[in-house]
């Protein structure tokens, strides 16, 4: 493995572990109707476009795992969600599609609905808890859009990451 | 792509999915892993000194904020406030001194002497939580053990719902998995307060269960009946706003105005011994029916 590869595989780790506690500290992303983004999302998502299969997965892996862990319940529910999704989304945007800011938000706003819907079934609809649509338009409607909101941050910042870093390595 | 299925990268994702499975059946059952405990291992020291930071930022943003004239004003406003406290202050410590008199008259004893309790900061709340589920900084080192009620001096936040030796999730009194036996304080009516997604975004519990005549208030106090040896008595859990009919059948229940913010809560203390702690639990475990959430326990 070249010296290039480790440095851009450490800035995606260190990217990982920063949004997660940046996402997790009380009080520090300010609430927008009540709702906080899942920045571990975009960011894996992204991260997945500009990397091969294998490595998006375990980038996706690891954020999913955080996630779960931050959130307190099953864990493993993000994370095989999130490696699934990585594993087809980098495989797409290497045979598919071309890698752009366009396809990054369509990407994204499909793979994060997809989250979103799954963690209602799981954590709200399976519970059995009341109101179940509420739940849906008034807390996972505007998380989705608040985490999608920063699609264009995430998406920015990991191209710049990995690019730069494979302009040298090459 | 047609190879995909054939690919080393294909056969590491299957595998993967699998041990996500068999980690996901074993933390249903479990409730806690190596898994866990390495991601709190990495994470949580960073997660402490992230709120540590953040808290000071929004101290410094707030006063920083303020223009002088609002500190002046604020200023005159604390100064009254003050020479007011005093004046109270006399009186209090002659109702002290009466309350104490008559407490050894009565031979009553003070209920909170038996509390053994930890204090600990709040250092996690997960964006995908919708009732204010969130992360302490103490966990079974300190002698902190699943069920536990946290409480802060103005009342009851909620309940450690899973813990690991250096923190502790603690499910507050706005999820509807928190189900608290108490205590109308004014006229002594019990029932179960619990809570819905509609009542914890108005950050309202309900009061259920109360009988068709029954005399609550708004303005009555409601606070733990200790029924069910999950919570001490007379913990405050909030006070009622209104008293409504119940949707389902002919009881109603009192929306409860909660004595705590659980949502902004900073600071909190979790209370890991009290007189009739687990003796109900003890009762329903074994009986061949008892569940934990029954006898108005929480999980």
């Amino acid at each position: 493995m070249s010296r290039y590869r480790v440095i851009r595989y450490l800035g995606y780790s260190i990217e990982i572990l920063v949004l997660f506690v940046l996402q997790e500290t009380p009080g520090l992303i300010p609430e927008i109707g009540g709702a906080r983004p899942v920045m571990l999302i975009p960011a894996a998502v992204c991260i997945a476009m500009f990397e091969h299969e294998t490595p998006a997965m375990v980038f996706g892996l690891a954020g999913g795992l955080l996630a779960d862990f931050g959130a307190g319940g099953l864990l493993g529910f993000h994370g095989l969600l999130l490696a699934v999704f990585c594993f087809v989304i980098s495989l797409m945007a290497a045979n598919l599609f071309q890698t752009n800011f366009f396809t990054a938000l369509l990407t994204c706003a499909i793979s994060e609905a997809c989250i979103t819907l799954l963690q209602w079934v799981f954590f709200f609809v399976v519970h059995g808890y009341a109101y179940p649509l509420y739940a849906l338009t008034a807390h996972y409607l505007p998380i989705f859009c608040y985490t999608f909101a920063l699609t264009p941050v995430a998406y920015a910042f990991n191209r710049g990451l990995a690019l730069q870093i494979r302009s040298k390595e090459e | 792509m047609k190879d995909v299925f054939h690919s080393t990268g294909f056969k590491i994702m299957v595998a993967v999915v699998f041990a996500m499975l068999c980690l996901m059946l074993y933390t249903a059952g479990a409730g806690d892993s190596a898994t866990g405990k390495l991601f709190g291992f990495i994470t949580i020291p960073m997660q402490r000194i992230s709120t540590i930071v953040a808290n000071n930022a929004a101290v410094s943003a707030e006063s920083a904020a303020r223009s002088k004239e609002e500190l002046e004003a604020e200023n005159r406003s604390l100064r009254r406030q003050v020479d007011e406290l005093n004046k109270k202050l006399v009186n209090y410590y002659s109702a002290q001194q009466e309350n104490a008199q008559l407490r050894k008259f009565l031979e009553l004893k003070n209920n909170n002497q038996d509390f053994k309790p930890v204090a600990a900061a709040v250092i996690g709340r997960d964006p995908n939580d919708l009732f204010g589920q969130f992360t302490i900084d103490q966990g079974s080192q300190a002698g902190i053990s699943v069920n536990d009620p946290v409480v802060t001096e103005a009342g009851v936040v909620g309940w450690v719902s899973s813990l690991n030796s250096s923190y502790s999730k603690v499910t507050t009194i706005l999820s509807p998995e928190t189900k608290i036996s108490a205590m109308d304080r004014v006229n002594r009516e019990t029932g179960v307060v619990g809570c819905d997604i509609r009542a914890a975004d108005r950050s309202l519990l309900h009061l259920n269960y109360l009988s068709a005549g029954t005399s609550a208030k708004a303005g009555d106090l409601v606070v733990t009946s200790g029924i069910g040896g999950l919570y001490p008595r007379n913990l405050i859990i909030g006070t009622v706003k209104d008293v409504k009919n119940s949707s389902y059948d002919v009881s109603l229940y009192a929306e409860v105005k909660p004595a705590v913010d659980v949502k902004s809560v900073r600071d909190v203390l979790v209370i890991t011994a009290f007189q009739g702690q687990g003796q109900a639990l003890g009762t329903a475990s074994s009986g061949a029916s008892g569940t934990a959430s029954s006898a108005g326990g929480t999980p």
